[in-house]
């Protein structure tokens, strides 16, 4: 995927997001340079076919001509385009564009108020009309047939606090309704305010997936990852995937000066830019020791660079607990409903044949390419529009 | 089995060796990518440059068979003889350890080259390596004796032995690294002296080093000023499970390293490069 990062400023700036960091580095203060971020999607695109998604910080918050023409280049690359924003800019003439660019519409929101309290700025009364208004962008988008997804972010502040997870679970369901599905990301701020305990993270996503299993809502993530890693497929997001945090392959970022970056979780204090190689040395660390008696490393390969614990990618995933509880789950799931749980899980997603670029590219079995779209063809498992349905990952 | 401290090398971890480098911005890149093969090309040839003049009289030499004739033509013409001892892998950057080639690939030949007149010197210099007699390799090579000792110390326990250096108890210390004795870029090609100095500071190292420095000056004043002023920038060493990061100014450096199982942590203030 190639995200589009103008620059990263947020008229929400809301308190728990992974990209304050590097906002403290004065990153969104630098003027971009369009021609120069042009130049490198197409030379990008050129090389990967991968999705390109206009990204930020907030991507409605740049000159609407320029942003314009970033949504007519992917559409012109790609037949198609895609932004993750937070929702509270929509407005019609954008619906005009996102139906002439065949844009699919992302959208970050933790569920309904209070739910998704952390999210937004100004007073708590502002961010409520904000979370009202974003949730009524999402029916306007459906409406008008917009291909939309959301992310939401799972903190205490929508999972533990007052019984919040039944009005996540019940924002869910109503999502469903409208054909809109997404990801459940755990927040990973290193702040135990926001942030769920190991303990609690393991209690509220093992719900979530018996949640989701009653339910029969197989769209989700991190759940349907980890059904798809046990029975071998090869559609599971990156956090399972593997990563180079020198190069990060699922998410290269396009900076403001056209400068090719990595996925911005991993930026804390240290800005970087793409490494020029792929390499497997997490994996092969993680393996060798934190991970090496797990049953499921093949399955989650050590998880998230950027949310390993210590923010230190040679541990591993923070997270670890509770996605293992996930893939001990799954087995028993799989198991009872007779499937096969693979013996060999997906293991080369990235970084496939002889490329050690670290790009993703056309290439044999491990193809990049959503020029087919369709649930099943794909092979990367990371970002699709099947028709009305679109899968993000990212943010 | 739960691991503690320090592994020995080939206990558990086995990491081939690898390097990365990644930017930290474009202007960077820009200006320093250009400067970086001159800057290992003239630690190299002033390698060589003190055996040619005499300062050292064993030479630690990779024949890669690719280039057999322009190394055969370069022995014949200084008198020199060849002593293998090993086939490697070609790997990145630098290792530790030599791996076995499996036949069709890239491989080179290690080992030693000396004088006609010093012939004894390249046996005993085999002997020594097949003995694994670390305190007379290290004295053929001209390396200091304090340097020497701490090798046989640390050695294979840690085989990057920067925090070592240091030495702090602490998991997380603040120093000053002299140029000189600033290994921590090597894995990348960059130093000026060519052993793992016993201290951030060891005088023997910085003597030597000013030796070495002059040589590179009269090799490409340029470069070597580049080199020690790359190697004078604050920066900050870690080492994790057996990845070093190496974080300066410039670029970000990974590399494998010693099996620390609690990261360790050098904090560089750097040094004035004049």
């Amino acid at each position: 995927m190639i995200l589009i990062k103008m620059n990263l400023s947020c008229p929400m700036a809301c308190s728990y997001c992974y990209q304050t960091p590097v906002r403290e580095e004065g990153f969104h203060k630098k003027p971009y340079d369009l021609d120069a971020v042009i130049r490198t999607v197409r030379d990008l695109y050129s090389k990967t076919k991968s999705q390109i998604v206009v990204h930020g910080g907030e991507p409605l918050s740049i000159p609407i001509g320029d942003f314009e023409r970033l949504l007519s280049l992917s559409y012109e690359l790609d037949g198609k385009s895609s932004i993750q924003t937070n929702g509270y800019l929509i407005s019609e003439p954008l619906i005009a564009l996102f139906k002439k660019y065949r844009t699919s519409v992302g959208v970050s929101i933790d569920g309904p108020w209070p739910c998704n309290e952390l999210r937004g700025s100004g007073s708590p009364e502002d961010r409520r009309a904000q979370t009202l208004k974003i949730l009524e962008n999402i029916r306007f988008l459906r409406k008008e047939n917009i291909p939309t997804s959301v992310i939401a972010v799972v903190h205490k502040y929508n999972a533990v606090k007052e019984n919040r997870l039944q009005l996540l679970k019940d924002f869910v369901s109503e999502l469903e309704l409208i054909q809109v599905c997404g990801r459940l990301n755990p927040c990973c701020t290193g702040n135990p305010e926001y942030d769920l305990s190991q303990e609690e993270a393991v209690s509220v996503y093992s719900n979530l997936f018996k949640f989701m299993l009653e339910k029969g809502y197989s769209s989700w993530s991190p759940f349907k990852d980890v059904l798809n890693s046990l029975q071998g497929k090869k559609e599971v997001v990156c956090v399972f995937a593997g990563c180079y945090p020198y190069a990060t392959p699922s998410a290269t970022t396009v900076l403001y000066d056209g400068s090719l970056g990595v996925c911005v979780r991993l930026y804390q204090d240290d800005i970087y830019l793409r490494s020029s190689k792929f390499s497997r040395i997490r994996e092969t660390v993680l393996g060798q020791t934190e991970c090496l008696d797990c049953d499921f490393f093949p399955n989650c390969k050590g998880g998230c660079s950027g949310m390993a614990l210590d923010f230190d990618w040679r541990h591993k995933d923070r997270f670890c607990e509770t996605y293992r509880t996930l893939f001990q789950m799954a087995r028993i799931y799989l198991k009872a409903m007779g499937c096969q749980i693979s013996r060999s899980p997906p293991m080369e997603i990235f970084a496939p044949g002889n490329h050690s670029d670290g790009i993703q590219h056309l290439d044999g079995s491990i193809r990049h390419l959503d020029s087919d779209i369709g649930l099943g063809s794909h092979t990367d498992g990371i970002e699709h529009l099947d028709g009305e349905t679109r899968h993000l990952d990212s943010g | 089995m739960a691991r503690q401290g320090i592994l020995t090398v080939g206990e558990k971890m086995d990491l081939e060796p690898f390097t990365d480098l990644a930017w930290r911005s474009k202007e960077n890149r820009e200006i320093w990518s250009q400067r970086f093969p001159r800057m290992s090309k003239v630690y190299r040839d002033a390698e060589i440059e003190t055996f040619i003049r005499g300062m050292r009289k064993v030479y630690v030499w990779h024949l890669n068979p690719d280039n057999l004739e322009k190394d055969l033509e370069f022995f014949n013409a200084n008198d020199l003889v060849f002593y293998p001892q090993t086939r490697s892998k070609i790997y990145e950057g630098f290792s530790h350890k030599h791996i076995s080639p499996k036949p069709g690939d890239p491989q080179f030949v290690y080992g030693v080259l000396v004088r006609h007149r010093d012939k004894d010197l390249g046996k005993d210099f085999v002997e020594a390596s097949k003995s694994g007699n670390h305190q007379r390799i290290g004295e053929l090579l001209k390396y200091p004796k304090c340097c020497r000792t701490f090798f046989k110390k640390v050695w294979p326990s840690s085989v990057d032995p920067i925090w070592e250096a240091v030495g702090s108890k602490k998991n997380s210390v603040e120093t000053r690294i002299h140029p000189y004795c600033n290994q921590t870029l090597r894995y990348f090609g960059f130093r000026i002296t060519p052993h793992l100095p016993c201290s951030v500071t060891c005088r023997e190292t910085i003597l030597m080093g000013s030796k070495w420095f002059q040589i590179m000056q009269g090799l490409d004043k340029e470069a070597a000023y580049w080199l020690k002023e790359l190697l004078s920038l604050p920066s900050e060493w870690s080492c994790l499970n057996g990845i070093a990061i190496v974080k300066t100014p410039l670029f970000i450096g990974i590399t494998n390293s010693s099996f620390h199982k609690t990261k360790v942590l050098v904090k560089n203030l750097g040094w004035n490069p004049t």
